[in-house]
């Protein structure tokens, strides 16, 4: 993987056209070839570092919410962040930073809080199933974190944000250096957020919402090789808390990670690399009367990967390589903490051929091995074909989710209420047919692009009520049903005029076609829509950005699981709803910039504080201040 | 440069878990501070003799106390073995006892104490997503079992623990005061339905 330099994104920022844009935007994800959004036979959105600046966001949810219409995080059990994608879970959407797996979940949800924007180049979201090259958990699609280097010989920057309703702050600071054949990029955030109540109407008693505060912190360091070889050597350490009005006591999360890769071309076309990977997720309990923090769950990651990249001919390029993996997990949620751990290893190939100038064909396939479960094959195919300011595409691809663990091994008292019970090495992989279609239009100024997704999920992971287990008393257990098939389009349109105007529009169509005898259970809404409209003008101070972004989900109808058969459901509804956010932003000089923000500018607040509803409670105002001090 | 470097990774990965304090097994009391009892078991009551502070669990459906007891636990109801108690206003052991010490509260007439009723108590969680409980009929002290709030409206539980301070009549007469300091367990990953406090006789 080439060196990714700030550079790239100051070259997308600054692109005059859609066209431009579609041109000079390169993407990696996809094909793990350095491709550009005009060349990428497989249907990819990137989010750049203008777009995060103009979502004026924190973390992941943040950009993902102002950008995604098919994409909602709601609060799952004790108030625990989950997200779902075009009707998928967050366990369906394979998260990567650098192309790198992250350690640790909770309710099978990446921690999104840990997934801080401050040294974020650019977002590569592939919607599909990718586990051709990126193996179990790519069953509907992959959102690639790719982070920034330092491009200045000295980069020296600090930024603070104030938010006025939840006592939201977010402070960061960053140090680069690039000095001969040396780069390294410090980033420190700190960003918080206090406990609050929401009140239902007519509820005066309130419920509480929990507060939260991270720490980030994050180092990457470049090193060009005599050989002409690039190694970058990567350290990061995450702290996360969350308490309540009650603080007897906290739950905390922290993150150790590091790693290693050295890469290099091959001849004029190829690229060889070879990288390590660790990633420590750890959950506590603190207990602040006592000062006690006591560790229960920690998931440990150890990753090896070689990767081979050759131009074969002038229309050939064959990819191939393999990764080797050890995951240890100790959990409260296994029997009296216990432990448990699995071996994975992949082998996969793919080529990139173009037979004509108009088309070009990826195809690949690639076999997972899983000391708990055993082998997975998963092949996939994508098409390219360009005529003037047309881009057709054309995929298919298998994805996988292996059982995890937990899923596995499970063995937890919930509150002396029921067991939840893992499903042992009987549990099958989830498994993913996608279909992906679409159409793309890109002349001057103006882009339009169609996608249509099909996806067929069979033997969806979940847990059931099982009468037979603990004496008859029934308990829950991880177990395989049969899944169901999910459609959604996508349109997105985009335009960038001489004026200092540029918009963006995406709607997004969502349905769950259940199997025969099931019913839709998928709380996706059916339609949502972002929008964003921006200003930009120079005067005499700097230069005045003015965005308003927002996003409205319709309202969504469907079953959830009722009654004491656990096997009856009944039907749910949650309401729509539309949030707005308007920023403004003016530089002073090239070094400082002043941001401020309305949120929720239309003074939405839910009737009831359904557990998708946005635990908001009305406008609120924040003021930034960004420095590049070098 | 990979040689040096990995060792370096996992051992820095290994070490982190010094930061973590260990999970010690606590003795039950030493006299003044009760620690985790385990209370958890819908099915039991807990009999705890303040004064020897030794627990005894008896279930519920088969309820003989044991001889010498004071208060009795199921997750967060109480019983007393006087069938009276109450709360108070203060918020510390301390504070009532200054307040003792300064005559300004005073011992509670009979009337002032909370009588134990005959109420019924939750045996069985197991049908709560079927939108019922099973319950038992039971003795308990209203008073007393308001120390922790249990909000349902969201699963897990809300629980909201009361800052005041309790005072327990024992059955020879005399009074001691309990403050409730936790309803989960540190040394079970946080486990609920297990109770402390601290807990001083009082007297005038």
């Amino acid at each position: 993987m080439p060196m990714v330099c700030l550079a790239v994104t100051e070259e997308t920022d600054t692109a005059q056209t859609m066209k431009d844009y579609y041109l000079s935007t390169v993407t990696v994800t996809a094909t793990r070839t350095p491709k550009t959004l005009d060349n990428t036979p497989v249907v990819t959105r990137v989010v750049t570092a203008e777009d995060i600046r103009k979502a004026d966001a924190t973390n992941i949810r943040d950009v993902l919410l102002a950008e995604l219409p098919g994409v909602e995080f709601t609060y799952a059990m004790n108030q625990q962040l989950t997200m779902s994608m075009q009707g998928l879970g967050g366990m369906a959407v394979l998260i990567l930073v650098d192309g790198e797996r992250l350690a640790g979940e909770t309710l099978d949800n990446t921690d999104y809080l840990r997934l801080n924007m401050a040294d974020v180049e650019r977002i590569e979201i592939v919607k599909g199933a990718a586990s051709a090259l990126y193996g179990s958990n790519a069953v509907g699609a992959v959102v690639n974190i790719i982070t920034k280097s330092s491009c200045n010989p000295l980069d020296v920057g600090m930024n603070t944000r104030w938010g006025s309703r939840y006592g939201e702050q977010r402070h960061g600071g960053k140090l680069g250096i690039h000095k001969g054949k040396v780069t390294s990029l410090l980033n420190v955030q700190y960003d918080k957020q206090n406990p609050y109540h929401v009140f239902n109407l007519g509820d005066t008693a309130g419920f509480p919402v929990y507060g939260n505060r991270q720490w980030n912190v994050k180092e990457k360091l470049m090193l060009h090789t005599p050989s002409g070889g690039q190694l970058t050597a990567r350290g990061g350490y995450y702290f996360h808390e969350r308490r309540s009005f009650d603080d007897r006591q906290r739950d905390r999360a922290r993150d150790f990670s590091g790693g290693l890769r050295y890469t290099r071309t091959v001849g004029e076309e190829g690229a060889f690399e070879l990288s390590y990977t660790a990633d420590r997720y750890d959950k506590s309990d603190y207990y602040p009367l006592t000062d006690k923090d006591y560790l229960d769950y920690k998931n440990v990651q150890h990753g090896v990967r070689g990767l081979l990249r050759l131009g074969l001919a002038d229309s050939l390029t064959l990819t191939m390589g393999g990764d080797a993996m050890s995951d240890f997990l100790m959990t409260y949620q296994f029997a009296e903490g216990g432990t448990h751990s699995q071996l994975t290893a992949d082998a996969f190939v793919q080529a990139d051929w173009l037979p004509h100038p108009q088309w070009d064909i990826v195809a690949g396939v690639r076999t997972d091995w899983l000391s708990h479960y055993g082998s997975v094959l998963t092949p996939k195919l994508a098409v390219l074909f360009r005529t003037g300011c047309w881009r057709l595409r054309a995929g298919y691809a298998q994805g996988f989710r292996a059982p995890t663990l937990k899923e596995m091994y499970m063995d937890f008292n919930m509150a002396n209420i029921f067991n939840i019970y893992g499903g042992g090495e009987a549990l099958k992989a989830e498994k993913s047919h996608s279909y992906t279609l679409s159409g793309e239009y890109v002349k001057n100024n103006f882009s339009l692009t169609v996608t249509g997704l099909y996806n067929a999920i069979s033997d969806e992971i979940t847990t059931l009520w099982d009468r037979s287990l603990d004496g008859g008393r029934g308990a829950m257990r991880y177990t395989n049903i049969p899944g169901t098939r999910l459609v959604s389009v996508e349109v997105t349109g985009a335009a960038r005029f001489d004026t200092g105007f540029s918009g963006k529009v995406s709607y997004a169509f969502f349905r769950e076609f259940p199997l025969p005898g099931a019913v839709n259970t998928a709380d996706t809404r059916p339609h949502a829509l972002t929008a964003q409209v921006d200003y930009k003008c120079s005067w005499k101070p700097g230069q005045l950005t003015v965005v308003l972004n927002g996003r409205y989900l319709s309202e969504a109808r469907f079953y959830t699981l009722a009654g004491s058969d656990y096997e009856s459901f009944e039907p749910m509804t949650s309401p729509s709803y539309t949030l707005w956010k308007l920023l403004i932003m003016q530089t002073f000089g090239k070094r400082a910039t002043m941001t401020l923000g309305v949120d929720n500018l239309w003074d939405y607040r839910p009737r009831t504080y359904l557990y998708n509803s946005p635990y908001t409670l009305g406008r609120s105002f924040s003021l930034g201040l960004s420095i590049d001090i070098l | 440069m990979l040689r040096r470097f990995l060792p370096v990774v996992i051992l820095l990965l290994c070490a982190c878990d010094s930061i973590y304090d260990e999970r010690e097994a606590e003795p039950l009391t030493d006299g003044h501070h009760f620690r985790n009892i385990n209370a958890s078991r819908y099915t039991h009551w807990v009999y705890v003799n303040l004064q020897k502070g030794d627990t005894t669990s008896v279930s519920v459906s088969n309820d003989l106390p044991p001889e010498d007891w004071d208060i009795a636990l199921h997750r967060y109801d109480i019983k007393t073995r006087s069938g009276a108690g109450m709360e108070t206003p203060y918020l510390s052991l301390d504070e009532l006892k200054q307040a003792v010490d300064e005559g300004t509260f005073v011992r509670p007439a009979a009337d002032d104490w909370v009588r134990d009723v005959e109420d019924s108590i939750v045996v069985d969680m197991s049908h709560m997503m079927d939108g019922y409980l099973v319950y038992a009929p039971s003795h308990r002290n209203p008073a007393l079992s308001h120390w922790v709030n249990v909000d349902m409206r969201s699963m897990p539980p809300l629980y909201t623990m009361s800052e005041q301070v309790y005072l327990v009549l024992l059955a020879d007469s005399s009074c001691v005061a309990i403050r409730f300091t936790g309803f989960t367990n540190p040394n079970a990953y946080g486990a609920k339905g297990y109770v402390s406090f601290d807990v001083e006789g009082i007297s005038w």
